[in-house]
């Protein structure tokens, strides 16, 4: 395979960046590894295709730096940074056939047409298009266009690839599908990527790390377990998934460190967390159980009320009132199962090492 | 379907009404003018023959390959002047877009001809210009020199065809078109010509298929800058000197219309398959970046350049209008309102007659625009759609071919009362005039009522009311922006048409204003008046103009406050 980039790394450095008075990125540290698969992944407005545009050289110019393999390009135009960049409308030219589009960027380059004729039909078999070459981009379905911009991008073998929400013109099935073949393709050529989703499922299953942005502001970074595990943030804990988020505080009695919460629930935690002003337990981590039955030493329980209950499918979704606070409470759904009744008193028991104390 | 249903039967009376009245006055004249070309004048029966002494005589095949030469260089050099200012306006952030406004109501305030004399005197081996280069730089440049003149004149009146349009294409270019292209390597020019252009490429057909054909018809033109071996002039010049029964002027016609569909076609047929309105979610337009410094002077200067060039017949018309005397003089000797007095108070009748003529012309166009777009958009008579092709056929047929078609048509049909044929009644030119430019008040009408939304109707009927009420009561008042805009430009238009009235005006008295201009710029000593009357149909046209725009812009206003909710939201 002669397709092969040269993967670099990325780096961002205290970028910054506004249109006009109003800023949207503000002060991002980033470092996207060699051949890794990046996702940037936030609700609507936070900046995500902001910060790829700017990394292809599109939109205002930036404040601080961005290093590909070790160079700066913030000051370079884009057709000087070789970063490939799937655009969310493919933006695949209608007045060009298929294989015109994809040899656009080696014409460009000046690269012989024989060479050009040669790596448009690997790049086009390499996206399972090998028959298409001579057809116009509006004979082809979503997926089928979709796939000749990825190979219009990847025969300039890119430093990175940039893929902008890329499948969200496409149907559920088919963007499950893509999101395989994208996977494999990145895998297959070793190339660094750089994905935009607001689906976090997407950004989950693909991706090595991610980087949650919100308003401009890069919240935290890791791998998806790891974030979702210990989100840094109120905002990162309940953005990724769902989360139940007591504000409250740090109380000290003598040995014992607790925190209270403003709902009035009290929850051991280690020593030392003392600037923690909340924190989280995700619905799936707590329980429900028949007032009286015997309880296990790591977990703790409160009397509670059933207030709610939903049923998503595979789980059940309790709403219980405990003191002031109303806690979201999930069981896994099986037939036959116990289902508790509304207005129904109930311990709910949680175990403290399930708790993420929230700092910001 | 044979019964109609009862609210179906007004509209069909009506569609049946307008069917027949563009069958007389524009299907049959333009059947019997081809018709005519293929027939032997002595024998009366069908032959090629007209066309082959068509094409054996040297003067007929000059104006053939002239008017061809003419409508070609005139398209090139409407180009150069459109291509740079859509891409100025289109690509920088550069105040252009009220530039390319202004230029774009040109063509339509002031016909080529109009402004042609001017220009000769401005251009001419005589004029200011080459006076000037004569006295700085000892050359003389034949800018007005037989066809160089047409070409000049046409192109700088009808290059904003192409600027309109191509500036449309260009901004409905999504960002991303572009952006891939950088981002593949692509930038500055090479980008411009492999990606920008070509997907602006059928706006800019279809502007340059109008400037040909505009040319290829323009009459008035060539007739006054003596330029007589062209088609159109070749066709008026047999007619009225030779007569009604010369085949020449039929086979002329028959290639003009053949122009016409051919350029048509060619612009069809360029946007056949290439739905290039590729703007998607994420902002349209392309990308606009500031000028640095240098290039802005560059640019401002080419802009103004060439507004310069494209403003001449009018300051020349102007010029010419207060002018004394002005003859081998960068300008003229004195300024004098003697013209103006001599128009006032003889030739107040093209005056009264051109807005007599073009106000129940343009009635009538809104009159049978509306009850047109009606019967298209709301009923489901069959047929229907062939009521709109049918008068937007009008605009492939030349103003020459309509005249000709009148005058052999409605020779031998007379007017009850009026003592008279009905080819040389002035009620002639006013049908004329309503038939040219339906098709504009037409286009108004369609676009009023595709924004009256048919909820509105149905919610009137359930309510109680009639399809006829509806119609008067809703739908009328609701698309009342559109029908006075349609009224305004039909009326504008219709105040300057020269090349059918031209063959349709049978006495003085009847004459309306672009024939009195057409006479008096005839003689040296009636070029003064005829620029003065000129000048009054600019402001008359221009005023009408505006309002239209006034109109369309406050109407849009109160749509958009006013718009359903759910229409917002696909938009
Ligand atoms: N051209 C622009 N001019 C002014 N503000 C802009 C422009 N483009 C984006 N913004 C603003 O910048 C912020 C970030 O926009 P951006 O498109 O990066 O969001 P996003 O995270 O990609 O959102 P989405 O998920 O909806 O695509 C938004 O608040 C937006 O309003
Ligand atoms: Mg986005």
């Amino acid at each position: 395979m002669s397709l092969q980039a040269q993967s670099s790394e990325v780096v961002i450095e205290n970028l910054g960046l506004s249109f006009g008075d109003t800023q949207v990125l503000k002060g991002i540290d980033l470092t996207i590894k060699a051949g890794e698969f990046f996702s940037f992944l936030g609700p609507s407005g936070s900046g995500k295709s902001t910060l790829l545009r700017a990394i292809a050289g599109f939109g205002p110019e930036p404040t601080g730096r961005i290093l590909i393999g070790g160079q700066d390009v913030a000051k370079l135009p884009p057709w000087e940074r070789n970063v490939g960049m799937v655009f969310q409308s493919y933006a695949l030219w209608p007045h060009m056939t298929v294989a015109k589009n994809v040899a656009f960027g080696l014409e460009e380059r000046k690269v012989a047409r024989a060479q050009i004729d040669k790596r448009v039909k690997q790049a086009l078999d390499l996206v399972d298009l090998a028959d298409f070459g001579e057809r116009r981009p509006s004979q082809l379905s979503g997926g089928q266009q979709q796939r000749v911009a990825l190979a219009r991008t990847i025969i300039i073998e890119p430093r990175v690839l940039l893929l902008d929400e890329p499948l969200s013109n496409l149907d559920a099935n088919l963007r499950v599908q893509m999101r395989g073949d994208i996977l494999a393709l990145q895998k297959k050529l070793n190339l660094t990527t750089i994905f935009v989703t607001h689906d976090q499922e997407e950004a989950n299953t693909t991706s090595v790390r991610m980087a949650v942005l919100n308003h401009g502001i890069l919240q935290q970074v890791g791998a998806p377990m790891e974030l979702y595990d210990a989100p840094a943030n109120r905002f990162v804990a309940s953005f990724l998934g769902t989360a139940n988020i007591l504000e409250g505080e740090v109380r000290t009695n003598g040995q014992l460190t607790a925190f209270l919460s403003s709902g009035g629930l009290q929850i051991p935690i280690r020593q030392g967390a003392d600037s923690i002003t909340a924190i989280a337990i995700r619905p799936q981590n707590i329980s429900l159980h028949t007032p009286g039955g015997g309880t296990s030493e790591a977990e703790l329980r409160f009397k509670a009320v059933v207030s709610d209950i939903e049923f998503l499918g595979s789980t059940l979704r309790y709403a219980v009132k405990t003191g002031q606070e109303t806690m979201l409470v999930d069981h896994v759904h099986e037939p036959g199962d116990r289902v508790f009744a509304l207005e129904e008193q109930v311990d709910m028991a949680i175990v403290p090492d399930h708790v993420t104390l929230l700092r910001g | 379907m044979s019964v109609l249903s009862k609210s179906e039967r007004g509209p069909a009376a009506a569609g049946l009404l307008i069917a027949v009245l563009l069958a007389l006055f524009l299907l049959i004249p333009v059947l019997k003018v081809i018709y005519v070309a293929f027939l032997d004048p002595h024998t009366g029966e069908l032959t090629l023959l007209n066309f082959q002494d068509f094409f054996a005589s040297s003067l007929f095949r000059e104006s053939f390959y002239n008017s061809l030469f003419v409508a070609t260089m005139s398209v090139v050099f409407a180009s150069i002047i459109a291509l740079p200012l859509a891409y100025f306006t289109t690509r920088f952030n550069f105040s252009g877009a009220i530039i390319i406004q202004t230029l774009g109501i040109i063509p339509l305030i002031m016909p080529p001809f109009v402004g042609a004399v001017a220009m000769k005197l401005l251009f001419g081996s005589n004029g200011s210009v080459n006076l000037l280069l004569e006295q700085y730089f000892g050359i003389n440049i034949p800018f007005m020199e037989g066809l160089n003149g047409v070409i000049l004149v046409e192109s700088i009146h009808y290059f904003p065809f192409i600027l309109i349009n191509l500036s449309a294409a260009l901004i409905n270019i999504d960002r991303s078109m572009e952006e891939s292209a950088q981002n593949l390597g692509s930038h500055g020019f090479r980008m411009f010509r492999r990606i920008v252009f070509p997907l602006a490429m059928p706006g800019y057909l279809a502007g340059a298929a109008l400037v040909f054909i505009k040319v290829v018809d323009d009459l008035g033109t060539p007739l006054l800058l003596d330029v007589n071996k062209m088609l159109a002039p070749q066709a008026y010049l047999r007619i009225t000197s030779i007569g009604i029964s010369d085949p020449m002027g039929y086979v002329i016609s028959v290639i003009l219309i053949a122009f016409s569909l051919l350029s048509l076609y060619v612009s069809l047929m360029a946007m056949k398959g290439r739905d290039y309105a590729t703007t998607q979610k994420g902002g349209g337009g392309l990308s606009k970046r500031d000028l640095k410094p240098m290039e802005k002077v560059a640019t401002y200067g080419l802009v103004l350049f060439i507004l310069v060039i494209v403003l001449s017949p009018h300051v020349g018309l102007l010029l010419l209008s207060f002018g004394t005397v002005w003859s081998f003089a960068v300008l003229p000797d004195g300024y004098t309102f003697a013209h103006y007095i001599k128009v006032a108070s003889e030739a107040s009748q093209y005056i009264t007659n051109t807005l007599l003529y073009a106000g129940i012309a343009a009635l009538f166009d809104v009159i049978l625009g509306t009850a047109i777009a009606y019967i298209v958009y709301r009923t489901k008579l069959t047929g229907r759609k062939w009521l709109d092709y049918g008068a937007t056929m009008a605009l492939a047929v030349p103003g020459v071919v309509l005249g000709i078609g009148y005058l052999r048509t409605f020779y031998s049909v007379d007017v009850p009362f009026a003592d008279q044929p009905l080819a040389t009644w002035w009620v002639i030119i006013v049908i004329a005039l309503t038939v040219r430019r339906l098709p504009y008040a037409l286009r108004s009408c369609v676009a009023a009522i595709q924004q009256v939304s048919v909820m509105l109707e149905e919610s009137a009927e359930n309510l109680g009311a009639t399809k006829g009420r509806t119609v008067m009561r809703i739908v009328v008042p609701l698309m009342s922006g559109g029908i006075l805009a349609g009224f305004v430009t039909s009326f504008a238009t219709a105040s300057v048409e020269l090349s059918a009235t031209i063959m349709l005006v049978s006495r003085e008295s009847d004459a309306p204003l672009a024939f009195g201009i057409y006479e008096f710029m005839q003689s040296a000593s009636g070029r003064g008046p005829g620029a003065a009357l000129g000048m009054i149909a600019v402001v008359l046209v221009g005023l009408g103009t505006y309002f239209s725009h006034k109109i369309i812009e406050r109407t849009e206003k109160s749509r958009a406050s006013a718009r359903p909710v759910n229409e917002e939201a696909k938009a």
